[in-house]
């Protein structure tokens, strides 16, 4: 064991070492340390010279409706977070929970197998659930600093007693679901077709119940009621939909135990991810002997990237193959990329553009899917309102989705910086190779966006000026956001780093402010001086085209230095 | 000092090890030959406990692997075909880190000024792992292997990506190693090193043990007096290869 905190230990310090020896990172670490401090530092001053309101006594008009609502929010969001621990080699972006190293010193020595296999499980899939809960804790921060101040200077008036109950099962269900996605790999790995079945079997459930509530929610819309509050209503009191959602009902009363104090449902909540999580740890010991087994396996995924150094080429594509086995289908094809063969800097566009469809294609069609689905409950909802919230709906829709994307896109993003060393030798400039690394998912979210607007004019004719103008600036931002994506991982490209991981996250968000303060000028600029919609729209445009060039060229300056090893 | 038997390792549908026997003795030095996929490195996997045999057993030094996991391994040392180290650990660090998984924590102090000389490793000690060669992680990982008094020592291709003179000094140590009465079992497509280095050699194919012997016994075997190791091994892979095609064929036509 006490090897093990050893290893954790250092990796910890040199990562954290070798982020303060780069110049660039160094600046950013500091920067982003001494903003955390300076915020949290800043609220305590404030609290403390002066009387700070409560914030934790719910608005007197806080009624019943809106606090299922609330409930219900958090219930989404925890449906959306706890997929993570779920895949245990989640996503090209995650620390990896076993890596050759721990297979070619570790565990060959004579650690306890299962020390060694919970305790790396354990920690380092926390890591990973921490690196993504950054963001949360950004968000906190920034939107919620008196929550913050209150909580910092101990002021809730009730409840705070209770304050380690949804800590602690956030810990239980995350640990449990962890417990559970290497369970399921490893079953898998002796049984193949064992993790398609329970998948199947899970989204039977999942669309049956989606089911179930789209017909709570049509009938409530048909009969002239809300059929949002509708849905909440069913999804929290109806026992067919609430007890398959209870474990997500629970966390969310958990994380509102500050207002609420213990409801049943937090105690059936511990009852239930209490018993999960040693249901799934004692399936996983009664599996000890095949356990380093699995680790190998599934470290073997992580090989490409710690040979990347080695062989850039083999890494490039290992990654396209490790996910197409993992899938256990045949090589993805598409007649565009059997007939359209470009010459120059085009073929690596077209290279990128065949690793994103064979990489992505689940995923891609998943968002599209989601997407059609969305814009069709869009469309049916759309008569709800006033008819001038109508393009309203639209534009913030357009926005809304374009951002989304993005968070299926930067992955892609990771995997275009490991292919640096390979692209680095070929006959093309930096700034063009990585218009051509960011062209690829651009057109994916151009395709996404440019079928909102084209459904929204049709369906509102006589709004196109308006959709029109906001296109365009969406348009003109999706190619910056990309390019400041790039950016960032270019300065913080190795994602098996701790410390470059926790940059990661906490920068993303802020370049994501960056790109838009241009938008957000000029839309300020042409509204004071009363200048059309489409002006301005237009001014955006090049402006933001401008911006984006700006970027790919400081990019492509560091592109041409970028090592990975650094 | 080792001793496995019948050793069975399937993987899904492909049988990586199909009841493979050996031996090696206290102060020998075995080759273990084959072509790519013949079963080696998941053979010394098995042995190191990396993976789990689906049959056989495994005995190190008096210790069954399966039950007394913990003796068998502290008799163990292995030397990973391209070690992937931990890269954000110093290589002083990272030879600290395997001490203390040995529990050999005592004898550190002493053992790891040596090995950063006898590796020419000293040079580097405080930089991170991930600004080594290839060459010098292989060194590593073998300095790794000898920061406790194992008496067994499990090498997966041990020369491959080192220099001229770190092959002749790893020989020399593997050599070293056996007159002071360690067990070696070497894995490795360099037949003329095998056949210098090795005391005996188990040539394996398809998961299977082909042949065993010093080099006199398998020219025998082969009806190839005074041949080299090289046409030995050539004539018996191919042999058993066309023996498994012949094997294939009439399995197909169903006689």
């Amino acid at each position: 064991m006490r090897a093990l905190w050893f290893l954790t230990w250092r990796l910890l310090v040199n990562s954290v070492r070798r982020t303060l020896r780069h110049p660039v990172r160094a600046v950013v670490f500091a920067l982003v340390v001494g903003w955390f401090g300076f915020v949290t530092v800043g609220n305590l001053i404030f609290a403390i010279g002066i009387r700070v309101r409560s914030a934790s006594h719910l608005p007197p008009d806080f009624t019943v409706v809106s606090m299922d609502n609330l409930l219900a929010l958090i219930m989404a969001l925890h449906l959306t977070m706890l997929w993570q621990p779920l895949s245990p080699w989640a996503g090209s972006t995650s620390v990896p929970l076993f890596t050759q190293a721990d297979v070619h010193f570790l565990f060959p020595s004579p650690q306890k197998r299962p020390t060694v296999f919970f305790f790396l499980l354990f920690t380092r899939g926390l890591a990973n659930s921490l690196f993504t809960l950054l963001v949360l804790v950004f968000l906190v921060i920034v939107v919620g600093q008196e929550l913050m101040v209150n909580a910092l200077m101990g002021r809730h008036p009730s409840n705070v007693s209770l304050s380690w109950a949804y800590p602690l099962m956030y810990l239980l269900a995350f640990t449990g679901l962890l417990f559970s996605g290497v369970y399921i790999t490893l079953r898998e790995e002796r049984r193949e077709g064992f993790r398609r079945r329970l998948s199947t079997g899970f989204w039977c459930v999942i669309g049956l119940l989606a089911g179930m509530l789209g017909v709570y929610g049509y009938r409530a819309w048909s009969t002239g009621y809300e059929p949002l509050q509708e849905v909440v209503w069913h999804a929290l009191h109806n026992p067919m939909v609430a007890i398959p959602l209870l474990p997500l009902r629970a966390l969310a009363e958990a994380a509102l135990v500050f207002y609420n104090g213990w409801t049943p449902y937090v105690s059936l909540g511990f009852l239930v991810w209490g018993g999960f999580t040693a249901c799934t740890l004692w399936l996983l010991i009664r599996e000890e002997g095949w356990l380093y087994e699995l680790a190998t396996r599934m470290s073997s995924l992580t090989t490409a990237y710690s040979l990347r150094r080695q062989s850039s080429a083999y890494a490039a594509y290992q990654d396209v193959i490790s996910y197409t086995t993992s899938l256990g289908s045949a090589v993805p094809r598409w007649w565009l990329f059997e007939r359209w063969t470009p010459q120059g800097v085009w073929a690596l566009l077209w290279c990128n553009g065949l690793l994103l469809w064979r990489m992505a294609k689940g995923m891609m069609l998943s968002w599209g899917l989601f997407f059609g689905m969305a814009m069709l409950a869009l469309i049916v909802f759309l008569k709800r309102y006033e008819p001038e919230m109508y393009p309203v709906v639209g534009v913030i829709s357009m926005y809304t989705f374009s951002f989304f994307s993005l968070f299926l896109t930067q992955v892609l993003l990771v995997v275009a910086v490991r292919r640096a060393e390979m692209n680095k030798s070929l006959p093309f400039r930096a700034t063009h190779i990585i218009w051509m690394e960011i062209l690829p998912p651009t057109l994916f979210v151009w395709l996404l966006v440019t079928c909102l607007w084209g459904a929204f004019c049709v369906l509102l004719p006589q709004q196109w000026a308006m959709l029109t103008s906001n296109y365009l600036r969406v348009f003109s931002i999706v190619p910056l956001w990309h390019a400041g994506m790039f950016m960032v991982y270019l300065l913080v490209p190795d994602q098996s780093d701790y410390t470059q991981r926790a940059l990661l996250g906490m920068l993303l968000m802020p370049v994501f402010g960056l790109t838009l303060l241009p938008m957000l000028a000029i839309w300020g600029i042409t509204a004071w001086l009363s200048l059309p919609a489409m002006a301005g729209a237009v001014i955006t445009f090049v402006v933001n085209a401008a911006v984006t060039w700006a970027v790919v060229g400081i990019a492509g300056k560091r592109y041409a230095h970028v090592n990975l090893a650094e | 000092m080792l001793e496995v038997t019948n050793l069975y390792k399937s993987f899904r549908n492909v049988r990586a090890v199909n009841g493979l026997s050996l031996h090696v003795q206290s102060g020998e030095i075995v080759g273990l030959l084959g072509p790519n996929g013949a079963g080696k490195t998941t053979t010394l996997r098995c042995i190191c406990g990396i993976l789990r045999p689906d049959a056989g057993q495994i005995v190190v030094g008096g210790f069954d692997l399966a039950k007394q996991e913990q003796q068998a391994k502290r008799l163990m040392a292995f030397i990973p075909e391209t070690p992937n180290p931990y890269e954000l650990l110093t290589v002083r660090e990272h030879i600290q880190f395997v001490a203390m998984c040995y529990g050999t924590m005592d004898t550190f102090r002493e053992r790891i000024e040596e090995l950063l000389h006898r590796f020419d490793l000293k040079e580097k000690e405080n930089e991170l792992v991930a600004t080594l060669s290839k060459g010098m992680r292989q060194k590593l990982a073998v300095a790794c292997a000898f920061v406790h008094n194992a008496k067994v020592f499990l090498c997966d291709e041990p020369l491959i990506g080192i220099d001229p003179k770190g092959q002749h000094e790893l020989k020399s140590e593997l050599q070293r190693l056996r007159d002071e009465g360690c067990a070696v079992l070497v894995s490795t497509h360099q037949l003329d090193t095998a056949e210098r280095l090795c005391d005996r050699v188990i040539i394996m194919q398809a998961g299977r043990k082909l042949a065993e012997g010093t080099l006199a016994e398998l020219q025998t075997q082969a009806q190839m007096a005074d041949s080299t190791l090289e046409q030995v091994f050539l004539r018996l892979t191919e042999e058993a290869k066309d023996a498994g095609a012949v094997v294939s064929d009439m399995a197909t036509s169903g006689q």
